[in-house]
């Protein structure tokens, strides 16, 4: 550490006998120490605010945890989301079924990420809908209630999606592993982006623009010649490892920062005023 | 049980919202009366333990609230200024959802949720989505929300919002029957919210304590400050910048003013019984809302 120039010439007026008086003084002076009353009294008026050992958690046990909140969430998820979700995908596998000519790699790459997006106003219902004070006051916490939702939302849409390929790799004989590597791609991705979007804006507005934009991205890619269709879906894995590595680590950024800000601090989320 | 709000301070960029509050409360019911933008929602957010102050702490029999966690969210009830609800849900299924994330045991949830249904007087409706209800409606709902894990600690912001005459009064006497046992902290700016209620008035005025007693010595301190008179369309005109006046009646060419004034105000005037409202008029100097 950097020592500070002591400047001797402000003790310029002080006179030897003086100065001696101050150090006899010094010498002298004793330090009144509390008694032991008073000191337990401080011990245990701050025995409170010293943190409380955390037990060690194995991920199984917050896995479990996480599971059981989810499980309570479930039944709260509003109908409509599931029904959607899985007409969705019944009618990718009609089309399919009954046209032999749609690309299944295409058909999966461009329905795998929707039922998530739309998955979004569940996620983030409790804030949209004004109900996240009342939440934030009772024992189980906002951030927890969306974190359950975001697992059960995200594996229901996973489970969807395998089934979907399964399927579909049965009545086309595709390659399973790389119509996996296709959907899981653009949803992950997908997922990242609005996961992002949805801490910024109402989740409605979210789902409409993500929605907007991948739809139109695909009606302009289906009018491109078809070589570059093609390409798209014939590029080498490991772009489309790479893609989900980075859908993957937004989501996780995302995800942890919410965690930070509404979980964390003392196991739940405080209230944030804008004034 | 004991609930101390030690120096309480909130600050919000360079805004004061609570400054330096300190007060005791014990069971029974205590009402926050101030004007909007008095401080008192940011004050039941800290007591709710939403926000965290800038300095200070609340107390609850010696330990800080903060550093309970869920053995203080599982005496809380608490109901916000503004909240909005799940429309598609019905009321039964929106408690039964609160029930959930309050810890509440499966068990007792179903009879806990017609318990609060029928103290607010919804239970006829319990099959109806929130949808449809009206505001009235939907404040019972908040207010039967806030009760299902039976609190100890019942915080009600603004409670009677939206809500008409009569299930106002409903209102106050449930929270009368309710308060044995419990502390109940009532924010509002309605100063017949509280009058016949509360234990305590906590008067609060630009985040800051104006003082707290019971209602029977806040109008003690009124006596001798609240006039009725008869005055005449000019007296009345020079009148009315200068003095606080509650109320005012049309007789014919006359005028019979309620006027709140230290002073015996310079018209014919005898001294009146002081209501709160009064008391209101003269700490906050705004209309009074009945």
């Amino acid at each position: 550490m950097k020592k500070e120039k002591i400047d001797f010439d402000i003790y310029e007026d002080i006179t030897e006998n003086e100065l001696d008086e101050l150090w006899s003084m010094m010498d002298s002076y004793t330090v009144e120490y509390p008694d032991e009353e008073e000191i337990d009294n401080t011990i245990n008026e701050l025995r409170q605010y010293v943190p409380e050992k955390e037990k060690e958690e194995y991920f199984i046990d917050r896995f479990h945890y996480l599971l059981n909140k989810s499980m309570i969430e479930i039944s709260f998820i509003s109908k409509p989301f599931w029904i959607m979700s899985f007409i969705l995908f019944i009618m990718g596998l009609i089309t399919m079924y009954f046209n032999k000519y749609i690309n299944p790699y295409l058909l999966a790459m461009v329905i795998s990420p929707l039922p998530f997006t739309f998955g979004l106003i569940e996620i983030f219902k409790s804030r949209d809908k004004g109900m996240m004070e009342i939440e934030m006051s009772c024992k189980t916490s906002y951030g927890e209630v969306l974190l359950s939702k975001l697992t059960i939302i995200g594996f229901y849409n996973i489970v969807l999606n395998t089934i979907f390929s399964l399927i579909i790799s049965s009545i086309s004989n595709v390659d399973f592993l790389r119509l996996t590597l296709i959907w899981f791609a653009p949803f992950t991705f997908i997922s990242g982006i609005s996961l992002w979007l949805s801490m910024k804006i109402k989740s409605s507005y979210t789902m409409t623009i993500i929605v907007s934009i991948w739809i139109g991205m695909i009606g302009t890619l289906l009018n491109t010649p078809y070589e570059l269709i093609e390409r798209i879906l014939w590029m080498n894995i490991t772009i489309y490892i790479g893609i989900s590595i980075l859908g993957i680590s937004m989501s996780f950024i995302q995800i942890r920062s919410f965690i930070r800000k509404n979980i964390s601090h003392k196991g739940r989320g405080l209230f944030e005023v804008n004034y | 049980m004991r609930l101390i709000i030690e120096n309480i301070t909130m600050k919000y960029k360079d805004k004061v919202a609570v400054e330096d509050f300190n007060t005791e409360l014990n069971e029974g019911v205590y009402g926050f009366l101030g004007p909007n933008g008095a401080g008192k929602t940011t004050l039941m957010r800290v007591l709710a333990d939403l926000l965290r102050p800038t300095r200070g702490r609340v107390l609850l029999d010696d330990r800080d609230i903060s550093t309970m966690g869920d053995k203080y969210r599982n005496i809380l009830g608490y109901l916000p200024q503004s909240f909005g609800f799940y429309k598609s849900f019905t009321a039964h299924k929106f408690l039964m959802y609160i029930a959930a994330l309050k810890g509440l045991d499966k068990s007792i949830s179903p009879d806990k949720v017609e318990e609060v249904l029928d103290i607010v007087n919804l239970k006829e409706h319990s099959k109806r989505k929130i949808g449809k209800f009206s505001g009235g409606m939907k404040q019972r709902l908040g207010i039967a929300q806030a009760l299902l894990n039976d609190p100890k600690i019942l915080i009600l912001d603004e409670p009677t919002a939206g809500l008409d005459p009569k299930e106002r009064i409903r209102f106050r006497n449930l929270i009368s029957e309710i308060s044995k046992d419990r502390i109940v902290i009532l924010s509002t700016h309605i100063v017949s919210d509280i009058e016949y209620i509360a234990k305590e008035v906590i008067l609060i005025k630009d985040g800051k304590l104006l003082g707290v007693d019971s209602p029977e010595n806040i109008l003690e301190n009124m006596k001798g400050k609240v006039w009725k008179g008869i005055a005449s369309e000019e007296e009345f005109n020079s009148m009315k910048d200068d003095y606080k006046i509650s109320n005012i009646v049309r007789k014919g060419k006359e005028i019979e003013l309620r006027i709140i004034s230290k002073d015996k105000p310079p018209i014919e005037s005898i001294e009146e019984e002081s209501r709160l409202e009064d008391m209101y008029l003269y700490y906050f100097d705004q209309e009074v809302e009945e």
